[in-house]
């Protein structure tokens, strides 16, 4: 493999990876640069992708939310959930000197890794391998300092047989995001050295590591080039383990994978207009223009991010906005379908509550759909403010008289999240009285020194956009960390402060061990009623990413939240 | 000579030091980057405190616990040439660099090269034969070349010569090898838009410059003596004009490296320097940063000093007290 100029450097004629005229080899654009390759530490969607490739997940779900083996082929579980039996295939291998992947290499990376002693190889995410409980019951082992963790027990049953036992149950573990889409192991023979000194460093450093070396046939392509803020080039995998599926006998219909860097969005959308590359996002605001181009199909898929607007409930925010009625009113005064219609271009679905209206546990008949009502939130509004706070001319003022102006911070590297503040404030402004000074912010500024930092160290914010938190239809129990009222939010998912009168933390945690699909199903419908009505947010919208394609690229699967998940399968016709 | 030059060398390790010294403090009393504060998010939703979670970012950057520690490591391995392990690529420094440096020389070199001798060339001869049709017609384009921001004339250059006509590439590609067509029908557009834009500021440049010496006495003397034109321009305007001339090509082509070209980079997606650097600064790889803000301070220092001592050479008015 080539990293970096080496082979650029290497001759005096093109590589073998040519370009856009080549049907069967897919350019996709990114936006930004892989910034890691280690799988224990990505968090990002970037480097996951390019992962993704040439290495497969364990399991995924397709878009009618059923199982889709990968690397795992099967699961089996108890009565009482506590205990996940998986099979992995027996046709993985990595690439020399490390010889078949077993199950063995899966209980050491989740074992020694992720599970490591005082995460000594400073691994991202390792939280999803554990949960709460009251005690930690023999035969589990602490997690953390405080005695309410307990790591999830991994062994191994067979030579491609592993089990996981959770301290409580859980029916939700296979759609929680533990193993879905877990790509976390490497060899066990790879690690070792770094897993006995204790080396997370080195481990992050290795060059098999960063350079993906190591994924003999576990993905449909094989790296062959990373080049700095440039690509990833992988060539198609004959080996690829998935062949030996039903199914999956040609698997990948793409005989090579560029991964294309372009930070700049014109260029991204020049190159796909001109035949360049093969896929790209598309801003909204241009969605029909490719969508009427010759050569170009542009497809939207839902996503599962709910984007809304953030009410400050601690100690140093407006504190009327601690009261129910009053985030009522405040959600009355917004027209929501207005802002998907004219900000989203349509690119979006109104949100009631922490649940997209697909999701199994909304139920219609629990969410309160908040209707635009300018003079019903106004007198709502006025009927709640309690205290000090009254109207005098049509304004909100203060026990002085003095007009109430709330701060209204959002991120500034986002122009919908610009004018949907610019539009909620003349919302706010005409219909409720209320003035709200617009304070655009960069997002880590944002986040770090007002979101997560407690009252007097943090700067002045009452209401913060441009956030979007992810819903988790599949498990909703996993947004518990949203709600979950403590003496220090601003430390935890829950910086907004809410107080959480109606448990829906406790709710969550109790749904997530519910074995009952039914009553959890109807826990869940009910909690995600209560928050509709309550309205610790404005629940905005949920988005849709605006996919761009060449006409030829034949998908194999319907729009979903699971979109791609089959790409291995997807045909590239010639093109016309 | 020798002293000075000494003298001078022994002022760069000192100016150097300064800088870097700055750029670390900068970087590090800056708040968490968005990447930083992105991942920090990310761990907090799914149940870490945000105080663990910040730790976890910093013991996956290994930079050190305090600012001296910090300091200290970065320092050190400056002095020892291990210039670390780039946070924001995942992979260490020196490959950064090695890798992005080539890229961007390959389009600013030529550009740079176009631009000098286009553009003294031209202002040369604008400046001889003032206030003709000639004159005229390269101010026009030295304005234009000068007023047309870089990134929107790449643009546009992409949707004409990508999109409308479908004959050069919309974005840059590593592909290639170096010496093949494919690279160099990839090259064009940014040489293209570099180009202009520095032949129309040297070009103004020289013209002014030479300017002050087609009338000069010194001038009339030569031409009296019956020198030929060609020899007057050369010998007699361009050679003095040449050192003020130098001062403007040594900043000019660090600026070209590091401002124009990062727009240019990021338009036609170059991986070269201009890119990694400023993604560096962005995104706080403070080993990146570091190793990115010492070469062109290098460069910027060692370039003056070349050209002081190219002075002596060119104007024999110049020394620096212990001309023989």
């Amino acid at each position: 493999m080539a990293i970096g100029s080496t082979a650029f450097l290497s001759g005096c004629t093109d590589s073998p990876a040519t370009g856009g005229s080549n049907q069967k080899h897919w350019i996709g654009a990114q936006g930004s640069e892989a910034p890691n390759y280690n799988v224990f530490r990505i968090t990002d969607t970037t480097s996951g992708n390019r992962v993704s490739r040439v290495l497969d997940p364990a399991y995924g779900f397709d878009e009618n939310d059923d199982f889709v083996p990968r690397l795992v082929r099967d699961y089996e579980t108890n009565d009482d959930f506590t205990e996940w039996t998986f099979t992995l295939t027996e046709y993985g291998e990595w690439s020399d000197p490390y010889g078949s992947m077993t199950a063995e290499d899966w209980v050491y990376s989740i074992t020694e890794i992720i599970q490591g002693e005082d995460n000594w190889a400073a691994v991202s995410m390792a939280d999803n391998w554990r949960m709460g409980v009251d005690e930690v019951p023999e035969g589990f082992e602490t997690a953390g300092s405080d005695g309410t963790q307990a790591w999830f027990n991994v062994e191994q049953t067979g030579d491609y047989e592993i089990v996981v036992r959770t301290p409580e149950p859980f029916p939700g573990f296979l759609k929680a995001p533990v193993l879905w889409g877990f790509q976390a192991v490497v060899p066990k023979e790879l690690a070792e050295p770094y897993v006995k000194e204790r080396n997370g460093d080195g481990l992050n450093k290795d060059e098999e590591i960063q350079g993906l070396s190591y994924t003999g046939n576990l993905g449909a392509f094989t790296v062959d080039e990373l080049e700095t803020e440039s690509r990833m080039y992988a060539p198609r995998n004959d080996d690829y383990y998935l062949r030996n599926y039903e199914g999956y006998e040609d698997a990948p219909n793409i005989e090579e994978w560029t991964y294309q860097v372009m930070r700049e969005e014109s260029t991204r959308l020049s190159a796909i207009q001109a035949g360049d590359i093969t896929n790209t996002g598309i801003p909204a605001r241009r969605a029909d223009e490719f969508e009427a181009m010759n050569g170009v199909q542009v497809i939207p898929t839902p996503t599962v991010y709910c984007t809304s607007l953030m009410y400050n409930m601690r100690a140093d925010g407006w504190n009327p906005l601690e009261t129910a009625e009053v985030r009522q009113a405040l959600t009355m005064a917004v027209d929501r379908a207005a802002i998907v219609e004219n900000i989203i271009y349509g690119y979006a679905d109104v949100a009631h509550t922490l649940q997209p209206a697909y999701s199994e546990f909304y139920d219609d008949s629990q969410v309160v759909e908040w209707e635009y009502d300018p003079d019903g939130a106004r007198d709502r509004l006025e009927r709640s403010l309690s205290g000090q706070y009254t109207y005098v001319d049509g304004r909100v003022v203060d026990g002085d008289g003095e007009v109430v102006t709330l701060n209204y911070v959002f991120s500034d590297s986002s122009e919908s999240t610009k004018l949907t503040a610019r539009y909620i404030q003349k919302e706010f402004e005409n219909n409720l009285g209320l003035t709200v000074k617009l304070d655009p912010t960069p997002w880590n500024t944002m986040l770090d020194e007002y979101f997560y930092s407690p009252p007097g160290d943090a700067r002045q914010w009452d209401l913060m956009g441009g956030i979007g938190r992810n819903s988790y239809p599949r498990a909703p129990e996993a947004t518990e960390s949203y709600w979950r009222a403590t003496d220090e939010p601003w430390n935890t998912a829950n910086a907004y402060g809410y107080d959480d009168p109606h448990g829906i933390a406790d709710r969550l945690a109790e749904s997530a061990r519910t074995t009952d699909l039914d009553e959890r199903r109807a826990a869940l419908a009910e909690v995600f009623g209560i928050l509709s009505e309550e309205q610790p947010w404005n629940f905005l919208y949920f988005g849709k990413d605006v996919n761009g394609y060449r006409s030829y690229v034949d998908p194999t699967e319907e729009p979903s939240i699971s979109w791609g998940y089959d790409i291995v399968r997807w045909q590239l016709e010639t093109e016309q | 000579m020798k002293r000075y030059i000494a003298k001078r060398l022994a002022w760069t390790v000192v100016a150097t030091w300064i800088t870097v010294t700055i750029t670390f403090l900068l970087i590090d009393f800056s708040p968490i980057s968005a990447g930083g504060a992105t991942f920090v998010d990310q761990q907090v939703q799914s149940g870490m405190s945000v105080n663990e979670a910040k730790e976890l970012y910093q013991h996956q950057l290994g930079y050190g616990d305090t600012v001296w520690e910090r300091y200290a490591n970065f320092m050190i391995g400056l002095v020892t040439l291990d210039w670390g392990w780039s946070t924001l690529y995942n992979q260490p420094v020196i490959d950064v660099i090695t890798s992005s440096w080539i890229y961007s020389f390959q389009y600013v070199f030529p550009a740079t090269v176009l631009s000098v001798v286009l553009g003294f060339g031209i202002g040369l001869y604008s400046a001889t034969h003032q206030h003709t049709r000639e004159d005229y017609a390269a101010t026009l384009v030295a304005f234009t070349g000068i007023s047309l921001p870089n990134f929107w004339f790449a643009i546009m250059l992409i949707l004409l010569f990508s999109v409308q006509f479908d004959v050069l590439p919309s974005f840059y590609t590593t592909k290639h090898a170096l010496l093949s067509l494919g690279n160099v029908k990839q090259l064009l557009l940014p040489i293209v838009v570099l180009g202009t834009s520095a032949i129309a500021t040297e070009m103004r440049y020289a013209r002014a410059e030479s300017l002050e010496y087609v009338q000069a006495e010194f001038v009339k003397t030569a031409r009296a003596k019956g020198l030929s034109e060609g020899e007057v321009t050369l010998r007699h305007i361009f050679r003095p004009a040449m050192v003020p001339l130098i001062t403007i090509l040594v900043g000019d082509v660090l600026g070209l490296l590091f401002a124009g070209g990062y727009v240019l980079e990021v338009i036609f997606q170059i991986p070269g320097l201009g890119l990694v650097s400023y993604q560096a600064i962005i995104q706080q790889d403070t080993p990146l940063v570091l190793a990115t803000v010492l070469i062109p301070v290098l460069i910027a220092i060692l370039g003056n000093l070349i050209q002081d001592v190219c002075y002596t050479v060119l104007d024999p008015r110049i020394d620096f007290g212990d001309r023989e």
